[in-house]
């Protein structure tokens, strides 16, 4: 197992992308963060929070689970378990922040953008994400990355690691 | 015409033989039996090396659905299948379309009987006309025409003045009421047993006290009257405990049977929504099948009667409430009580045929059930040893509907010989040569 | 081929992944757009031998709020005893390349009897006095909501529990998640058997209301007088009625509840139905959920809800 990004790492490019965000998304107080279910959700929190400390606003920010709208479910050997998505705030006109955290083919992107605009209509979505890891199947790109590595095979996997919900945080390559 | 029955064990229960005998039949009746006979000049000489041999099984309650439903069964088929489950003679219900109710209706039967059929048919006729529990029928007339018992059949005679009336009639012509025991109103719209499985399964439930209750009056009214009561197809051990207490007393005029069914299955079978399972009297509690098991070992159940009940394969694939009642049962009446009651060591051989040959000819004064010098040549052979699946494609009987189906079951008819003339030989029926 | 029949034969995980499930589906009732495309291009056929408004539109809206096509086959039981059988007619519906059925028929068995001739999934959506899964699940999705957990909750279910498939389902369900169910009514209207079960039998609505912490009020027919089940509507009404006075000595908390059409004034006063115990309106918001998780369920292939026999 390679390791591509460490604890610290992870740290640098969360406070690279908050001032990203807050020099790119103007005004400030029309953000909304909405992070992807599971890992997203935490990165989201994580960078809400410190645009929140740089900009001493409340910015809304919502979880979305983006199971219903995936287009290989009738697929599936079985149906995936759907949590909840709680986005508790009006998305009309807001600039959304969608936050996930490795981006390959785009579909989940796909997904998370068909289910947003059930939700009302924002002014305008970005995207941020850890790890790019190349593969696209649709025309999608992040607005920000955490780091682009070279495209790797199918049958790796990239495995982000979170403190907030695993024992340890890194991203790996396996 | 010779035919000689070689090496077979004969089991004759009505004369206590069980042993190895030959049986020399001549011009349609029993020549001779001895240990070994041998004779040059007999043409026909069947091997009956490891089959068991009987009098000719007979049916105390069955139904041929002729006339009304010939789609379903009629004499000939009817008969066909009771020769290949070993029966030579057999006790048509009245509970046709029309119903028999007087003497042209039984003469119908005997005539298309003597047409068709390749056993021996008696006629039973309706105790009240049209079944309908309101008027007698002209029992005497019937007898004439060759009726050997009257019955309530699935219509249960509600009236117990039209019931003692009817027995006091009966009792001039010193013949057999069989009755059918179940409270109408007891049992409602009830369709399987009333049991916690019928309650979660939402099924309605006919009790057994049901039948009980029937059966304690008309216990009563025989006792009070004298007639000759058998009460068919009985499912309640207590049922048999109050025949049990009137017999003390009288023990010539009552008797009772139990169909294969009842004695081997439990109401487990519904599950499912099984409309094969779906059979009135309904199956019980298996506590209370394995009661009537004790209850036949004691010799307190007279008879096995098949309760043959054709169906179309369309009314049991109908919704469980909307569905049909009721199994055919003549094929599988004697391999089903052998598989499940006899090699499982739960009864004796000797009591299942004694219940099935000449126990009902007693009942009914039928001329039939032993194998005598001198005696009519109603004789079955069945092979214990060999395990046959029965299926669709097995099945003789134009219905399908046997609650056996897809069974594998030991001890089906190789043989059945009626007054002399083989009507099943290797298991395969010999049709009437027209 | 995976079904909903009945909740006898399935799993309480099973049942804890549909309420789970509908926990989540609730939420898409908050959106501008009420409606997700989890079942696009699938077919649910709601094939409904006896009337019922109510379940067939909650069937319905559940169905279109997953994005599935719904088609509305409303079968007269007449044209049954014309002589076509639930088979034959399930047959053309499936000629119509249905993904669901959703069955409502009279006679008890003919859900499980319907899901052995089709290749499509089938729901129960009441099948005679048998199970009305969907209704039972529905309920406890809305106790739990309300009381957080099933476990150790004293449930009382009262009214005609012979007839009824709410009550059996129920039943099963609760039992399941470690409820404790009391069954009130007249002796005619409770079967005994179910005590063998481990529930409880009562006849005195005064003393079980005391001590529940739910009441599931069943719908009473009228037609159950003519056949001598009880003598007359309004000794029923005083004997097993939710009304003031027994609001008085109930729990505070005590959770109110029924499966619908009211009689108000019989089985339920109609200030109780419309009080603050009463949750009536919820279980309808509840059961779109409810069908929604069933749905999506078994939508995939993963051969749970697979019911033995």
């Amino acid at each position: 197992m390679n390791s591509i990004l460490s604890k610290n790492d992870i740290s640098r490019i969360v406070d690279r992308i908050v001032y990203g965000i807050v020099e790119k998304c103007i005004p400030p107080k029309e953000i909304a963060f909405i992070g992807l279910r599971t890992r997203g959700e935490h990165i989201a929190n994580r960078i809400k929070k410190k645009v929140e400390d740089i900009t001493s606003l409340q910015i809304p920010s919502g979880i979305m689970d983006i199971t219903l709208y995936r287009d290989d479910l009738n697929k599936l050997e079985s149906n995936p378990v759907v949590k909840e998505t709680l986005i508790n705030f009006d998305i009309h006109n807001k600039i959304i922040i969608l936050v996930d955290d490795v981006l390959n083919t785009g579909r989940t992107i796909r997904a998370a953008l068909d289910q947003i605009m059930d939700f009302g209509r924002p002014k305008s979505v970005k995207l941020v994400v850890l790890i790019d890891r190349g593969g696209r199947e649709l025309p999608i790109q992040a607005d920000f990355t955490g780091k682009k590595i070279d495209p790797v095979s199918e049958n790796k996997k990239i495995e982000v690691r979170l403190i907030e919900i695993d024992n340890d945080e890194g991203v790996f390559l396996s | 015409m010779k035919i000689l029955l070689k090496n077979g064990r004969v089991l004759d229960p009505s004369q206590g033989i069980d042993k190895k005998v030959d049986i020399l039949i001549e011009n349609g009746t029993i020549n001779k039996l001895a240990e070994s006979i041998n004779d040059d000049k007999i043409k026909e000489t069947i091997d009956c090396t490891n089959l068991l041999i009987t009098p000719g099984l007979i049916d105390i309650n069955t139904h041929l659905r002729e006339p009304g439903h010939e789609d379903h069964e009629s004499i000939e088929s009817g008969t066909m299948a009771a020769a290949k489950g070993g029966y030579t003679s057999i006790l048509p219900m009245p509970d046709t379309e029309p119903v028999i109710d007087d003497i042209t209706h039984v003469k119908y039967i005997s005539a298309t009987a003597q047409r068709d059929a390749l056993i021996k048919v008696h006629p039973v006729g309706a105790i009240s006309k049209g079944l309908e529990g309101k008027q007698l029928t002209e029992m005497g007339n019937m007898i004439e025409g060759g009726a050997v018992a009257f019955s309530s059949d699935k219509k249960a005679i509600m009236n117990a003045d039209l019931m003692h009336r009817a027995m006091q009639y009966s009792k001039m012509f010193n013949t057999t009421l069989i009755l059918y025991a179940n409270d109408e109103n007891l049992a409602g719209h009830g369709q399987v047993n009333a049991s916690l499985l019928a309650t979660t399964m939402g099924l309605s439930g006919a009790p057994k006290e049901a039948e009980e209750i029937m059966v304690v009056r008309d216990v009563i009214l025989a006792r009070l009257t004298r007639a000759k009561v058998h009460f068919a197809h009985l499912s309640s051990p207590y049922s048999i405990q109050y025949i049990l207490d009137g017999k003390k007393k009288f023990p010539d005029i009552l008797s009772c049977d139990i169909t294969p069914y009842h004695l081997t299955l439990s109401d487990e079978e519904i599950r499912g929504y099984n409309t094969m399972a779906k059979i009135m009297p309904p199956l019980r509690k298996a506590e209370h099948v394995k009661k009537m098991v004790q209850h036949f070992k004691d010799g307190h159940i007279d008879c096995i009667s098949s309760n043959h009940e054709p169906g179309s394969d369309y009314s049991k694939s109908l919704e469980f409430s909307e569905a049909s009642f009721g199994t055919i049962g003549l094929e599988t009446a004697f391999p089903a009580c052998y598989t499940y009651l006899v090699k499982t060591g739960k009864i004796p051989l000797d009591k299942i045929i004694r219940a099935m040959t000449s126990r009902p000819a007693e009942i009914i004064g039928l001329k039939a059930g032993s194998i005598k010098k001198g005696e009519p040549a109603d004789i079955s052979c069945f092979n214990l040893d060999k395990e046959t699946l029965y299926d669709t494609e097995a099945i003789v009987s134009k219905s399908k509907n046997s609650i056996y189906l897809n069974k594998k079951l030991f001890g089906f008819a190789e043989h059945t010989i009626c007054e002399g003339i083989p009507v099943l030989k290797d298991g395969i029926i010999v049709k009437k040569s027209t | 081929m995976r079904h909903l029949i009945d909740l006898e034969s399935i799993s309480k995980e099973d049942i804890i992944k549909i309420l789970d499930t509908a926990k989540s589906f609730k939420e898409i009732f908050t959106r501008d757009v009420k409606k997700v495309p989890a079942l696009r291009g699938k077919t649910v056929v709601n094939l409904f031998f006896e009337a019922s408004t109510r379940t067939r539109n909650s069937f319905e809206l559940a169905a279109k709020r997953l994005s599935a096509d719904v088609l509305n086959f409303n079968v007269s039981s007449s044209s049954v005893s014309k002589g076509e059988s639930l088979i034959d007619t399930a047959k053309t519906i499936e000629a119509m390349a249905s993904d669901f059925i959703v069955i409502r028929h009279p006679s008890s068995g003919a859900a499980k009897m319907l899901s052995r001739h089709v290749k499509s999934a089938v729901i129960n959506a009441g099948d005679g006095t048998h199970a009305h899964p969907t209704q039972a699940l529905l309920d406890i999705f809305t106790m739990r909501e309300k009381k957080l957990k099933i476990k150790n909750l004293h449930v009382a279910i009262v009214g005609d529990i012979l007839h009824s498939r709410v009550a059996r389902s129920n039943l099963w369900g609760l039992l399941k998640l470690g409820a404790k169910v009391t069954l009130v009514g007249p002796p005619t209207l409770v079967p005994r058997h179910f005590s063998k079960l481990g529930v409880e039998i009562s006849y005195n609505m005064d003393k079980t209301i005391q001590e529940v912490d739910v009441v599931n009020m069943l719908r009473i027919q009228k037609e159950r007088q003519d056949k001598n089940y009880f003598p007359s509507i309004m000794e029923y009404a005083r004997s097993f009625g939710m009304n003031e006075k027994r609001m008085k000595i109930a729990k505070k908390d005590l959770l109110i509840m029924h499966p619908g059409p009211m009689n108000r004034d019989i089985e339920i006063s109609s200030s109780i139905a419309d009080g603050p115990n009463s949750v009536i309106n919820e279980q309808v918001t509840n059961g779109v959920a409810v069908r929604m998780a069933v749905l999506y369920l078994l939508s995939g292939g993963d051969g749970k809800f697979e019911d033995p026999a």
